[in-house]
């Protein structure tokens, strides 16, 4: 982790990334399970649970909320930012692919999102980031997360709790394939 | 996603042809299976059911990886309703496979965890149902083809005592012990459980996997059982399942959605009236679940030739007719004799030990067949002989167990003949609750 607020994906979050899938708008398909909002109308938001009842090496100290979002506004928006009870810090992050290595780290400008289009958060693309978290979050509960726009506006949603352990158990083979230096752990 | 199974399968003989119809008529199935509908023999058959008619190839896509995925229409796209007054799985049309799964709840899942519980496992339900992956499902493409998928919840006591001990029924209970019963802990009891149906084990494979994901958290697995009947296309939709015995199984189920099986299974209006219960549900739109494992004894009743076999039952085995009729679903004649002047259906076959005079002293049976691992020769429980571990996983729903499935256990386990070949070695009752709105989920009255 280094000053640039770069982040080296760590434990709790490597399944996240593993687990990645396309950005294509696939809002045909699924759109009829949106629940309109004031700005977006959303679909699927869950945050990543930090109780997890199989015996992994998960941080409690920060976890990640995806969903995806549908501008329903008329006009164009861009999420900058966003808040929550349970965490001291909450950024809005991207995944970018840096010499084979994936990095989280903010997103300049935020999230985008032109009216009547589709914008995914998903595990190992931009997500939700909460960090220094006062709570646990247990699979089940549901956590209220407030988007921040860049019109001074802001939409709640409310995001259920899942277990979500990805690979995250063992990486001492990846670690070797990758003859990643220490620092590198549990990236990949 | 078409669901018109279910109003299809409700007219037996014009399941599969009507469907034909339905389909032909929208424009997306040739005439193939009309014919069948001009004449079913198995010449038309062979001749309609050409491939194509059962699995035309359709794009489908499960989830939010957007990736395609080619199922065949309509036997893997077909879906049934997870959302409505009354949970699926428990009426509505049978298939191939059916899972259940008992869980003993943790300690410290109290009231709040648990409906925390039910509102995960009702989502996983709600979505792979209808052929979408779960909520953060990894792999997607395994709901694809939901083939009729069904998930059912039921609620053993535990549940009532750390939510709503007031709402628990009273027959919510283990069933009386019976002399017969060689129960087996790996089989018996349970907080709550899971049944997961399907005609495609694979979708059923994933519900599974995701619902117990979902569920560890909060329980522990107790047991799991898994059964089959035939594949839903080699036998006209609704055709009563046969058990490993070769014996046509659930032959006397009351007809679904009849006035007779509102009755039996739901406790609603009066059947014919002249039945004797006085049959509440213990909530609306519940039932309940009884789940009894049969242990056959498939390689002793090979000692049996046909005619005996027939003789324990009280019915053929190839139509299921009642030895004193022609089908199915004639009428058994208790009085008949046959030419030695003794009934043609003994005093203790099955057929009429199980027979109740009472319309209402019935259940609505669901069962599976299970076929396992053999254990070794000179186990002491029966039908382990080293070649086959067979048997039944025997479900039935009632809206009442003591007043309906009791007396009828009873007199099974004091005389039937079949008892010589069968052994109950596990045993579970469930409160089967209501089933919900998308705003809802399974069991929300519990946590009013």
């Amino acid at each position: 982790m280094n000053t640039t607020r770069h982040f080296i994906i760590t434990s709790a979050l490597a399944g996240l990334v593993l687990a990645g899938c396309g950005t294509a708008d696939s809002a045909e398909t699924t759109r009829d399970h949106a629940e309109d909002g004031e700005f977006f109308s959303v679909e699927d938001p869950w945050i990543k649970a930090t109780e997890e009842s199989l015996d992994t090496s998960s941080d409690h100290s920060m976890t990640g909320a995806f969903v995806h979002l549908t501008n329903v506004s008329g006009e164009d928006q861009t999420i900058i930012g966003a808040d929550a009870e349970i965490a001291e810090v909450v950024e809005l992050h991207e995944v970018v692919d840096d010499g084979g290595v994936n990095l989280m780290q903010e997103k300049e400008g935020g999230f985008p999102v032109a009216a009547d289009e589709r914008y995914e958060l998903n595990p190992g693309q931009d997500h939700i980031m909460l960090m220094d978290l006062t709570d646990d979050v247990n699979p089940g509960d549901r956590i209220e997360v407030t988007l921040e726009l860049a019109n001074g506006e802001t939409q709640v949603i409310d995001f259920v709790a899942k277990e979500y352990v990805g690979a995250q158990e063992n990486y001492g083979d990846l670690e070797h394939d990758h003859g990643d230096d220490a620092e590198h752990d549990h990236t990949h | 996603m078409t669901n018109n199974d279910i109003s299809a399968d409700k007219q037996p003989n014009q399941g599969v042809s009507r469907r034909g119809l339905l389909l032909g008529a929208g424009g997306i199935v040739g005439g193939g299976l009309v014919g069948a509908a001009a004449g079913y023999s198995v010449a038309s058959t062979a001749a309609t059911a050409a491939p194509g008619d059962l699995q035309q190839p359709v794009d489908v896509t499960p989830g939010v990886a957007n990736t395609q995925v080619t199922v065949s229409h309509p036997y893997g796209t077909d879906t049934i309703p997870f959302y409505g007054p009354r949970q699926a799985g428990v009426d509505t049309p049978q298939q191939a496979h059916g899972v259940y799964i008992g869980l003993t709840l943790k300690d410290d899942t109290d009231a709040e965890r648990l409906s925390s519980m039910m509102r995960l496992l009702t989502d996983d339900a709600a979505r792979l149902t209808q052929g979408r992956g779960a909520l953060a499902d990894l792999d997607e493409e395994l709901a694809a083809a939901p083939a009729r998928l069904t998930v059912t919840f039921g609620f053993g006591s535990e549940v009532f005592a750390r939510t709503r001990p007031e709402l628990k029924p009273a027959w919510l209970k283990p069933l009386p012990k019976y002399d017969i019963d060689q129960l087996d802990p790996a089989y018996t009891g349970g907080d709550i459980v899971i049944q997961v149906q399907g005609d495609d084990p694979l979708s059923v494979a994933h519900a599974r996997r995701m619902l117990l994901k979902d569920a560890r958290a909060f329980a522990t697995v107790a047991w799991v059982q898994n059964g089959f009947t035939h594949a839903r296309a080699t036998r006209p939709d609704n055709t009563t399942m046969r058990n490993l015995f070769g014996q046509i199984d659930g032959t006397g189920n009351p007809e679904p959605g009849s006035e007779h099986a509102e009755r039996i299974i739901w406790g609603v209006g009066q059947g014919d009236g002249s039945g004797s219960k006085n049959l509440q549900p213990w909530i609306e739109n519940g039932t309940s679940m009884v789940i009894r494992r049969i242990a056959m004894n498939v390689d002793e009743w090979d000692e049996l030739d046909r005619s005996a076999q027939e003789g324990v039952i009280g019915r053929t085995l190839g139509s299921g007719a009642p030895l004193t009729g022609q089908h199915e679903h004639d009428e058994p004649d208790f009085e008949a004799l046959g030419p030695s002047g003794f009934p043609v259906i003994s005093d203790i076959a099955h057929l009429r030990r199980a027979r109740s005079a009472d319309p209402d002293e019935a259940m609505f049976r669901r069962s599976f067949n299970y076929d396992e691992q053999p254990a070794t020769s000179g186990d002491s429980l029966h039908g382990q002989t080293g070649v086959s571990q067979s048997g039944l996983i025997f479900v039935a729903f009632q809206c009442d167990v003591d007043q309906q499935y009791t007396p009828i256990q009873d007199r099974l386990a004091e005389t039937d003949h079949l008892n010589l070949w069968t052994i109950p070695i596990g045993s579970a009752v469930f409160a089967v609750p209501p089933g919900c709105q998308p705003d809802g989920y399974i069991g929300e009255a519990l946590f009013a």
